[in-house]
């Protein structure tokens, strides 16, 4: 990320305009190909440093910001512990001499100390702090593209000027649900909170988020910045999204306000929505065991109340018009089974049938309370590999007859 | 019966607040739960108290403790009364001592008062180390350490503000008594937050230097009570403190450094003239950064003025006048304190001595202070890192070799060769480029009163 000093920005009218770069430029992709050379060519930080003041880079004006963000991609190797037994061999040298001699000058106390490990005084000053991370050599992890650092930067502009936001809003397109999953969960993973634009989100629609921290009711301080900072880039893989940022700089209020127009890129990945052979089969099963119930791959969103939201997998519809949902648990997913039963014991909440892995009868506190749910032995089961179709559609029966 | 809970850094309250409570609560439109801030538990529960109305309180998470002091403690006068002060403003408020007069034993001593799970917040990791030896002897208790690699919680815990801020979220919960230690730092917008979500009723701040140039120090007072208790060096020299003398030692510049200063001072000072900049204003420097990043013309400028600033504070001449104070004190234990880095570590180079700055390990810190506690070192170079709270008695000779003009560094560097030990009595040297920018620089720092005399021994 780019620190403040790093940050590139007009503000006019109380509206700010992050100097953004273009990627395709190819005086940029020079610029950011020397840098990549010599950060693959060079051992340490402080080679860097002297091969690109010989090189005369640092003159662009995002030069600093670039190199930060390569900086933050490599490690300095591990301190010799050799050098720091010298240095305090040294340090108990040169206080002893110090203090038992009076020197006319201080080149004769460098030189008496030099001596005592006979070495010359610049072959001892330096070895004497050789551990510094800046003349460690260099570990490069996952070095990014000439592109993908220009891309990086412009996204690292905006993320930076996260850090001092105040409030955020969040215009979205249309999404598909495991767009919809995705958002979700990195907002929950972020620990941030949002404002559902309601009960029912479509396919179709385009919705505001107010994307927030559960402070920001009482506090209009920039509590969170870090938090959208690291989100941020997961936004960038929406297809099409607008974000509003109400932030202070330099003490003076503004609005930043960026979208998928800039063309900006993310260097998170996009998860893999991989779809089991499994699931044909299933459906497949259901149609002959229940053809009076119509199913598909659900594309629900279903608000349970509060932060609590459920994207069911499967959609039933009945051909009376009646729907429900199947939504199923697996092992990697349980934090959230308790809350998930709670919700929709509730009686508004819609009717869901509930598919638990069954490798949660490792769970010594959690099976049981699942089990002896009066809600779950009512509308859930519990399946091992993958669910059975005679067993969703004697639930559905019930369901139906109630 | 109404449950109270506690949620990253917030309260829920369920079902809704009674009438007495409302203004306590605002319902949350996101969650559809009526919140609070964690911060303000204590005055929630006090009122559910008061309105004897019942309440399941499932939010607060600390415990109460039977912690006994390993070795008595007699308070000084000062901290009697600093204690008294606090407990009298019901175990919350701000306590403003100078460095050395023991805010560290007299947060042990309201820990002993409180006995609730705590959690003490400091801005280094020097200062981790100092909390985690001086709360483990006095209570004989393993010290949860949160910062530095370290993560581990404990009924006693200490944690720099950067991990605390990290934290705070999930473990305000964990601590009925929050000690902020050097609390003139908390006001900043991004440590606010260690405050707001903690819930613990019991509040501590520490400080020797409560004035912020923003105003945050009412802040301060929001979050962590009021100031409850104020002392000065000046009333405490002699008895409390050691006595005093700060020497200003002026350096002359080399006659190519002149050559090279004024140069550069040249380019500065005709920017500034030519865009009407007066630094001398609170909008100056601002000002300066804005029309520098403009043109070439500007970037030349910039580069000008950190140059001239550079030779001032870098000037040969003062290499020398340290080896001249070294050989001078050569028995005496001596922090000498600079701008930055380079400059410790040149310094360090030069004359062979230890540096410590942020990037130096977290175990040669340990082994550094340690060190020069035990007199088997007599010397440390650092820049910033020891500015604040680290306890060093036997330092009597500090050196400002550079620095900013920010009057509460100085008075902090002051601070740590002030702790008084029998027979002590301490120097402050200050190392001036002569004739140059650092001159006015050196003048704007000594308007604290700590500066303007020197103790009358």
């Amino acid at each position: 990320m780019l620190t403040k000093d790093l940050l590139r920005y007009r503000v006019r009218t109380q509206k700010v305009y992050p100097g953004f770069i273009d990627p395709q430029d190819p005086e940029l992709l020079t610029l950011a190909h020397s840098l990549l050379e010599i950060f693959e060519n060079a051992t340490t930080e402080q080679e860097v440093n002297d091969t690109l003041l010989q090189a005369g880079l640092d003159s662009h004006a995002i030069f600093p910001g670039l190199k930060k963000l390569l900086l933050d991609r490599c490690t300095p190797e591990a301190a010799d512990p050799e050098v720091e037994t010298h240095r305090w061999q040294m340090f108990a040298e040169a206080q002893r001499i110090r203090q038992e001699t009076h020197f006319a000058s201080r080149s004769a106390y460098q030189e008496a100390v030099a001596q005592c490990v006979e070495q010359s005084f610049d072959q001892v000053k330096a070895k004497l702090y050789q551990d510094l991370p800046q003349y460690r050599k260099l570990e490069l992890t996952h070095l990014p593209t000439a592109s993908g650092l220009l891309h990086r930067y412009n996204c690292a502009l905006v993320q930076g000027l996260l850090l001092q936001a105040k409030q955020v809003s969040l215009e979205i397109g249309p999404l598909s649900l495991p767009e919809k999953r995705e958002l979700l969960r990195s907002l929950k993973f972020h620990q941030l909170l949002v404002e559902f634009p309601s009960a029912e989100w479509t396919e179709t629609g385009s919705y505001r988020l107010e994307i927030s921290g559960p402070l920001t009711l009482f506090e209009n301080v920039q509590l969170y910045g870090m938090k959208l900072a690291s989100f941020f880039p997961r936004v960038l893989l929406l297809p099409q999204w607008k974000l509003s940022v109400e932030l202070t700089l330099k003490g003076k209020p503004c609005t930043l306000e960026v979208s998928h127009k800039q063309g900006m890129v993310s260097h998170y990945a996009v998860r893999d929505h991989y779809v089991p052979p499994e699931l044909a089969q299933f459906m497949d099963s259901m149609g002959e065991l229940a053809p009076e119930w119509q199913i598909h791959m659900s594309t629900a969103f279903l608000h349970l109340g509060g932060q609590s939201y459920c994207c069911p997998d499967f959609t039933f519809e009945h051909a009376s018009g009646q729907k429900v949902y199947l939504e199923l648990f697996h092992r990697w997913h349980t934090s959230q089974l308790l809350p998930r039963v709670e919700s929709l014991s509730h009686p508004e909440a819609p009717p869901v049938i509930l598919g638990v892995c069954r490798s949660i009868t490792r769970q010594k506190t959690l099976f049981p309370q699942i089990e002896n749910s009066p809600w779950f032995q009512a509308n859930g089961f519990f399946f091992t590999a993958f669910p059975r179709a005679k067993v969703v559609s004697s639930l559905l029966d019930s369901i139906y007859t109630r | 019966m109404d449950t109270l809970r506690f949620s990253q850094g917030t309260l829920l309250l369920t079902p809704e607040p009674p009438e007495a409570l409302a203004p306590c609560f605002t319902f949350d439109n996101r969650t559809k739960e009526w919140r609070a801030p964690a911060y303000a538990y204590r005055e929630i529960v006090l009122l559910y108290r008061q309105e004897n109305l019942p309440l399941q309180d499932e939010a607060k998470a600390y415990a109460s403790l039977a912690l006994t002091l390993q070795r008595p403690i007699v308070p000084r006068p000062h901290q009697a009364d600093a204690l008294a002060a606090w407990q009298k403003a019901r175990n919350h408020g701000v306590v403003s001592l100078p460095t050395g007069a023991g805010k560290t034993i007299l947060a042990v001593l309201a820990i002993a008062s409180v006995q609730r799970s705590t959690l003490v917040v400091v801005p280094t990791l020097d200062l981790v180390q100092q909390w985690r030896t001086v709360l483990g002897e006095f209570f004989g208790e393993e010290i949860g350490v949160l910062g530095g690699g370290e993560k581990k919680i404990a009924p006693l815990t200490v944690a720099t503000y950067d991990t605390a801020k990290l934290m705070i979220e999930r473990m305000g919960n964990q601590f009925g008594f929050l000690i902020v230690d050097e609390c003139h730092h908390l006001p900043a917008p991004f440590y606010q937050l260690i405050a707001l979500a903690s819930l613990a009723p019991f509040r501590l701040g520490l400080s020797a230097t409560l004035e912020r140039s923003d105003g945050g120090e009412i802040r301060l007072f929001e979050l962590m009570g009021d100031l409850v208790y104020e002392a000065h060096i000046g009333d405490m020299v002699n008895q409390v403190l050691a006595p005093y003398e700060v020497i200003q030692i002026p350096v002359s510049l080399d006659a190519d450094e002149r050559a090279i200063y004024e140069a550069s001072r040249g380019v500065y000072l005709q920017f500034l003239r030519r865009n009407g900049i007066q630094m001398g204003t609170p909008e100056g420097w601002r000002q300066f950064l804005f029309r520098a990043s403009r043109n070439s013309e500007g970037k030349a400028a910039f580069k000008a003025y950190r140059e001239q600033k550079r030779i001032a504070q870098a000037a040969r001449g003062k290499l020398d006048e340290i080896w001249n104070l070294l050989q001078l004190h050569s028995t005496e234990s001596i922090l000498i304190f600079t701008d930055d880095n380079a400059m410790a570590y040149e310094i360090g180079c030069e004359l062979f001595l230890p540096v410590l700055t942020h990037k130096t390990k977290a175990a040669e810190r340990k082994r550094m202070l340690d060190a020069f506690r035990s007199g088997e070192i007599t010397v440390i170079t650092t820049s910033k890192v020891l500015n604040e709270g680290v306890d060093v008695p036997q330092a009597q000779v500090g050196i400002v070799v550079s620095g900013s003009g920010v009057i509460r560094e100085h008075v902090q560097r002051l601070g740590r060769i002030l702790r008084h030990q029998p027979g002590k009595r301490a120097v402050l040297y200050e190392i001036v480029s002569h004739n140059t920018n650092e001159q006015f620089v050196n003048q704007r720092r000594r308007q604290h009163d700590a500066y303007q005399r020197s103790s009358s021994i």
